[in-house]
């Protein structure tokens, strides 16, 4: 049951056609892993907290760089030097002390992934390197778990909605290792932002069965043009390592 | 004679310095035949996205003909207006 403080707090968004007491039950009960909490998952947290969700498990090594500012929108000058998933916790419980966050100051990896992502109903992707990303689209696939991975590049973005058995994987996409991508990459803070309220959005619409996902389609997101495309991909490869 | 345009996106629009671009043929011809033009008249740089050094199709590189992903390039024919997107993997966060 949601509380009274709970139906006032969520009011604006129960009047959403479609959108009740019982999806907001449902996202008070899930808990969602982001990982890492920087220009895209930073936002991410921040929209999942405010739509209500229950648990937010966030995972990112190290601590805040002055060139972290001008996207990761968790933190602030004075956090810089501290690490970034204890400064992001903070302020997500000042932003909404009602849900429950627990913080891992680590990179997801072969060794810490079940214990990170074991409770996780639904994984938000926001690294910056496919290791990690093809660690959690296996975790996920292991665990029948929701996947939405989160990406950009400069003006550009996509998002894609994974369900285990049912929808194409990352490695159904990308078969192959991408080599050819760099840890740096051009980054507008705005843009980062775009793109993770698209995969908020794809997150809920997947967590609380409201209206249609995109599933089976890449989402993609061009600034310059300020066009959203969808890319219809095709079924599951029957060579995928991970799906099969 | 068939006109087509080649959307470049990520990396290799940043190696390429456009994002899109119009290119015409004699006749409809298979994909892998214009990804072999497109990498013949690119820098290195662009066609180290599409081909690996023994000249295969990067399996990393995601192309889309009119909005549909599409992974048999021998079999899939370009024909006049189509669209070819060239999406690089991306990661950033
Ligand atoms: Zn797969």
């Amino acid at each position: 049951m949601l509380t009274e403080s709970e139906k006032l707090t969520y009011s604006w968004q129960l009047d959403v056609p479609g959108f009740g007491e019982s999806e907001q039950l449902t996202l008070k009960n899930s808990t969602a892993l982001v990982t890492r909490v920087g220009g895209l998952g930073g936002p991410v947290a921040l929209s999942l907290a405010a739509a209500g969700i229950g648990k937010l498990i966030l995972a990112h090594a190290g601590n805040l760089r002055e060139d972290d500012l001008n996207r990761q929108i968790l933190m602030s000058r004075d956090h810089v030097g501290k690490s970034r998933v204890q400064c992001a916790a903070q302020t997500l419980n000042r932003f909404n002390s009602s849900i429950d966050v627990e913080i891992f100051d680590e990179n997801i990896t072969e060794e810490n992934i079940d214990k990170i992502a074991g409770n996780a109903d639904i994984i938000f992707s926001c690294a910056p390197l496919f290791e990690e990303r093809f660690l959690l689209n296996e975790a996920a696939i292991k665990g029948g778990k929701m996947l939405v991975d989160c990406a950009m590049y400069s003006m550009e973005g996509q998002v894609m909605t994974i369900l285990p058995g049912i929808t194409p994987c990352l490695k159904c996409i990308y078969p192959d290792k991408p080599t050819q991508w760099e840890r740096k990459f051009p980054v507008i803070g705005a843009v980062s932002s775009l793109v993770a309220q698209i995969g908020v959005i794809e997150g809920i619409k997947l967590l609380c069965n409201f209206q249609k996902s995109s599933l089976g389609k890449l989402i993609r997101i061009d600034a310059s043009s300020m066009e959203v495309k969808k890319i219809e991909l095709l079924p599951k490869r029957v060579d995928c390592l991970a799906c099969n | 004679m068939i006109t087509v345009t080649i959307n470049y996106k990520g990396q290799i629009a940043t190696e390429v310095g456009e994002d899109t671009e119009e290119l015409s043929f004699q006749e409809p011809l298979p994909l892998i035949e214009l990804l072999q033009a497109l990498s013949a008249k690119a820098t290195h740089a662009v066609s180290d996205f599409i081909f690996d050094a023994e000249g295969s199709p990067r399996r990393s590189l995601l192309v889309a003909v009119d909005d549909e992903q599409v992974i048999d390039f021998q079999n899939t024919l370009i024909k006049d207006d189509c669209v070819i997107s060239l999406l690089p993997p991306i990661a950033g966060g």
